[in-house]
């Protein structure tokens, strides 16, 4: 991106550029990851310099979901109760192969995603880091072993297979979700609507 | 009692009624304001862009929301991470997913017949949730003023909202838990209300070829009977169920049964399907900031609970799901 570029960005994020630039530059940031992440940048960098950002939020918000996520059991897999019925259970929804959610909000919209906490590698989202979308993390191979029943340690690495199985369940969830949101959310008070994407992570 | 004393208590007496009035003027205030904010974010025409803050992560979206020919629109693009895209009108709802190459097209629901609110709607909400009218604020440079939802247990989240008195548009939320812990936080960085939006604005600029679709085929939106045998023993306090429906989903090949329950501001969905085979049984959790979902096999169908709810609560339902029939 040129300097002239960044300026067009810059002023699109304080809402200054023009319609016809906005649309370019709308159609750019579809199509380049670095420029998106660029555009997360100057907003953060833009709303830390007003003031506005993280208002109300804890200093120690990161360190707490962080302790939150730690606090929550991640699975419950009764092995021997379905090993007595014969069955064949995969891991927790979003845990083996770890997925990333995407789902809207925010008036029929806003974007969650999410992902197994990664114990080894924690990425903790600070002020002023480029809000990306973080890698998948997958659970260390001894945990998968655990968690799936009856499969073998050399099956620890999710097959393609099992991905494949992975991304229909997440695809059937992503649907649930998007159902929840359609139906569920008008009884609230609160109109936002959630449609949901659940987004297997590369 | 003296003169002095019955004074006394006259003056405290007189207090206390003008402080109990002015919190519920403040608590009647906060309903109308929310009540408003339920209208402008449906029928207003508004572009704007917003953080969404959950766990350790930060997503700029750019959300677009008006109406064409009469016709509700809204298109919202992720401008961090993959561009996922969303787009609604009154017939479709479809979410892009470039990451997958995937595409899910739900039709809208025709929302006649089911019930826009619970016809005791502020009685429960006040039941187990606190209102209160707070401070203004400036979000996205424009004045709003906060209102918070304080739940009264932790079986459900609070909310802190901030609304623009004039537009009645809602510029920030954040979900915090029983603790006062902010679990998501959206909040727009910058928000205009044009007239008219052209039509284009709301064409998706993501997908392609090679992504795979996953749609309800026309002719399977029909609802179903709910098989009535399916029921939810123990609801958590002040939940109750609304909603019991059968029909069909995308990336399900059988109807599933969906029964909503709410208790009027946050609401849990349990979806009930037959599964391909026993081995698609699944048993386990996840979350996404303040959504929940618990996933667990019953009776051999597989029963999927999803609410804004803290987990403990998606998992209270899940486990009271029974089936009360012959086999």
């Amino acid at each position: 991106m040129n300097v002239s570029k960044e300026e067009f960005l810059s002023a699109m994020v304080d809402d200054e550029a023009d319609a016809f630039t906005a649309r370019r530059l709308a159609a750019e940031l579809a199509g380049s990851a670095e420029e998106r992440a660029r555009w997360g940048r100057y907003h953060v960098i833009g709303e830390a310099m007003r003031g506005d950002l993280f208002k109300g939020m804890p200093v120690d918000f990161s360190d707490r979901v962080m302790a939150a996520l730690d606090d929550e059991e991640p699975l419950q897999v009764p092995i021997s109760a379905v090993r007595s019925k014969g069955m064949r259970y995969r891991p927790a929804i979003g845990i083996g192969v770890a997925a990333s959610v995407a789902v809207a909000v925010l008036v029929g919209v806003q974007t969650m995603v999410t992902q197994a906490p990664d114990p080894v590698n924690p990425v903790v989202a600070t002020v002023g880091s480029a809000p990306e979308v973080l890698a998948v993390d997958r659970l260390p191979p001894q945990t998968l072993a655990q968690v799936a029943v009856g499969a073998s340690a050399t099956e620890a690495v999710p097959s393609d297979r099992r991905l494949a199985e992975q991304r229909q369940m997440d695809a059937r969830l992503n649907s649930y979700i998007v159902n929840h949101a359609e139906h569920a959310s008008q009884h609230g008070l609160i109109p936002y609507v959630r449609a949901v994407g659940y987004e297997d992570g590369q | 009692m003296p003169v002095k004393d019955r004074m006394g208590v006259r003056i405290l007496f007189v207090f206390l009624s003008l402080l109990l009035s002015q919190v519920a003027w403040a608590a009647d205030d906060a309903t109308r304001l929310l009540e408003r904010m339920s209208h402008a974010v449906e029928n207003l025409n508004y572009e704007g862009t917003f953080v969404y803050i959950h766990g350790r992560r930060t997503e700029t979206m750019q959300i677009i929301h008006g109406q064409d020919g009469g016709i509700k629109r809204e298109r919202l693009l992720s401008l961090t991470g993959e561009p996922r895209e969303i787009v609604k009108d009154d017939q479709v709802l479809t979410c892009i997913y470039p990451g997958t190459r995937s595409v899910v097209v739900e039709p809208r629901r025709n929302r006649l017949g089911l019930p826009a609110v619970l016809p005791d709607r502020h009685a429960s909400l006040s039941a187990h949730y606190e209102l209160k009218l707070g401070e203004p604020r400036r979000v996205a440079g424009i004045l709003c003023r906060i209102v918070d939802i304080v739940p009264r247990d932790a079986l459900r989240y609070g909310h802190r909202l901030c609304i623009d008195e004039r537009s009645a548009m809602l510029l920030m939320s954040e979900m915090l838990d029983h603790e006062q812990r902010v679990i998501e936080q959206f909040m727009f960085t910058s928000i205009g209300f044009p007239s008219e939006i052209p039509r284009a604005r709301f064409e998706p600029v993501t997908g392609g070829e090679g992504f795979t679709t996953y749609r309800v085929e026309s002719g399977q939106t029909d609802t179903q009977q709910p098989d009535p045998a399916w029921h939810i023993q123990t609801l958590p306090a002040g939940f109750e169920l609304t909603s019991n429906t059968r029909r069909s989903m995308a990336s399900s090949q059988s109807p599933v049964q969906h029964m909503i329950l709410t208790d009027g501001l946050a609401s849990v969905s349990v979806f009930i399907a037959r599964p391909e085979s026993l081995d698609d049984m699944t048993h386990g959790s996840t979350r996404a900031g303040a959504l929940h979902a618990y996933a667990l096999p019953v009776a051999d169908h597989q029963v999927t609970v999803v609410g804004e709810v803290p987990m403990q609560t998606v998992r209270m339902i899940g486990e009271s799901v029974t089936y009360r029939g012959a086999r």
